[in-house]
């Protein structure tokens, strides 16, 4: 113990006072006293009873303290949940996957951007109807939602086909200078079917030649969305003979019939009520009744279309 | 095993113990087990010390050599590994006491008491069963939390005196200050206990 005033191992055989005493026996305690130190402790406490009584019964708490209470084996548990963790993995492997994450990561951050502007654009679209509905008001309220939805469609592909009808008749008579065709449009309003509440079939304007000659069959249909490729559909010319000799349908009934979109699997709504539009021209109202799965389409009205593009 | 066997826990040197950190870091799984057998004990025995509870103990060092063994890369080299076990454990012992104090359990092998149980109430049936290391757990509990860690850290896990200090970020000087208030305050607690516990078996004889 050094620095302790008169305690030294050179020092002489003074007796130590009591305070001094106490901090000798503290450094003991501490590990503090060399060989020396702690020789001249013990002749100091020769013959004092007490204090030896004192040192060893704090020996004897402190070798009990040096006691271990108890032992564990969690080297397997640990080592399990640390492979868990991927924690025995090469650097490269830890790298590859810390990028991994980060990718998830980007990606989900994208995918809530996203929705965020689409939120923003288009509020309605990511909508979500936090009441639920019952199937009751479901069944009731199906019926008019649908015949919404399909006005919705009529209009919209009416609009389509006045458009497109004056554009496809001009790309028609380029294509074949000698012939000049007259394309129509013909749109199918399809009622609800009561059994079926949920079948509604929607409007789909076509386009009929209603007059020409050549590559053009009387009564062929391209659907609108071909109109330029001019694929026919097969609107069977059954009645073309009332067509081709006559540009106009001039105040006569005119039956068409329309086997390519009849398919016998399916139940259609009867009648159909088609209307018939040229370009330029009053539409023209068509009663339909189907006869062994074939549509068939007759003028109830004595108004004639009047074509305003006929190019002879 | 490649250490579990030649090296327990102060008997390893600091180059064996990096050699032992590094291939552990480097994702070998026996150098790994081998750190965890050379601490487990003594830090063990630390935590059952302060917590006065065997399965908080056994939680914490658990958790604890897994923080450890999973932020291996980022041990710094310049400290003894033990310390920076026994730092973590400590976080996560104080993270504990946070949550929930730890209630004193004076059996330690046996069932835990429960929170109701104060240091001054007097379980007679414990009291006569006259148990030293229980006394002495009893005692260790009464003791503020530092003069606490400071015994058990030298006089039970042998640890030098400047260690003490980097670990507890306090001076050696008062780091011996607690040791020895500790100490003389330790014995009087036993002794004021085992004088209880005479007294509490005169009067049942």
């Amino acid at each position: 113990m050094q620095g302790d005033g008169g305690t030294t191992s050179s020092g002489s055989k003074r007796v130590l006072s009591e305070m001094e005493l106490d901090r000798m026996v503290d450094a003991y305690f501490d590990r503090d006293l060399n060989i020396n130190d702690r020789r001249r402790l013990f002749d100091q406490l020769s013959g004092k009873g007490g204090r030896c009584e004192d040192i060893a019964r704090m020996q004897r708490i402190l070798a009990q303290l040096r006691q271990p209470p108890a032992e564990i084996d969690i080297a397997d548990e640990v080592i399990a949940q640390v492979a868990n963790r991927r924690s025995f993995l090469s650097p490269a492997m830890r790298s590859a996957i810390r990028v991994g994450r980060m990718a998830v990561a980007a990606s989900i951050l994208l995918t809530l951007l996203g929705v965020v502007i689409v939120q923003r654009i288009a509020p309605d679209a990511t909508g979500i109807i936090n009441e639920t509905t019952p199937v009751t008001s479901l069944m009731n309220n199906t019926g008019s939602e649908l015949a919404q939805i399909r006005t919705s469609l009529e209009e919209v592909s009416e609009r389509a086909a006045h458009v497109l009808l004056p554009q496809v008749n001009e790309i028609i008579s380029r294509a074949d200078h000698s012939v000049v065709v007259t394309v129509g449009i013909a749109q199918i309003d399809a009622p609800q079917i009561q059994p079926e509440p949920t079948l509604i079939m929607v409007p789909k304007p076509q386009l009929v030649v209603l007059s020409g000659a050549g590559d053009y069959s009387i009564g062929e249909i391209w659907d609108e969305n071909d109109a330029t490729g001019a694929m026919p559909q097969g609107f069977a010319p059954r009645s073309a003979p009332a067509l081709t000799q006559r540009k106009t349908l001039e105040n006569r009934a005119v039956a068409l019939e329309l086997t390519s979109r009849i398919d016998g699997k399916r139940t259609y709504p009867v009648p159909y009520y088609v209307e018939y539009f040229q370009a330029g021209s009053v539409p023209v109202s068509f009663d339909s009744e189907i006869v062994s799965g074939v549509l068939r389409l007759i003028s109830r009205t004595s108004e004639a279309p009047k074509i305003s593009r006929d190019h002879h | 095993m490649q250490f579990g066997c030649i090296l327990q826990g102060l008997t390893m040197t600091r180059a064996e113990e990096q050699e032992m950190i590094r291939k552990a870091a480097a994702g070998d799984k026996d150098a790994a087990e081998a750190c965890i057998r050379a601490h487990q004990q003594s830090l063990y025995a630390y935590m059952l010390r302060m917590s006065g509870r065997p399965d908080v103990a056994e939680d914490i060092v658990q958790e604890a050599f897994v923080r450890v063994l999973t932020n291996l890369h980022r041990f710094d080299d310049r400290y003894r590994f033990s310390t920076w076990l026994f730092t973590i454990a400590k976080r996560l012992y104080v993270n504990a006491c946070q949550k929930h104090k730890p209630a004193y359990d004076s059996n330690i092998v046996g069932a835990w008491r429960g929170s109701s149980d104060g240091p001054d109430r007097v379980v007679w049936g414990d009291e006569v069963h006259d148990n030293t290391s229980s006394v002495l757990d009893w005692s260790l509990q009464k003791l503020p939390d530092v003069q606490r860690e400071i015994l058990i850290l030298f006089h039970q896990n042998d640890w030098p005196i400047a260690l003490i200090a980097q670990h507890l970020a306090m001076p050696q000087g008062t780091v011996k200050s607690h040791l020895h208030r500790g100490r003389r305050k330790l014995r009087t607690l036993i002794e004021s206990r085992e004088d209880l516990n005479s007294k509490v078996q005169e009067t049942w004889i």
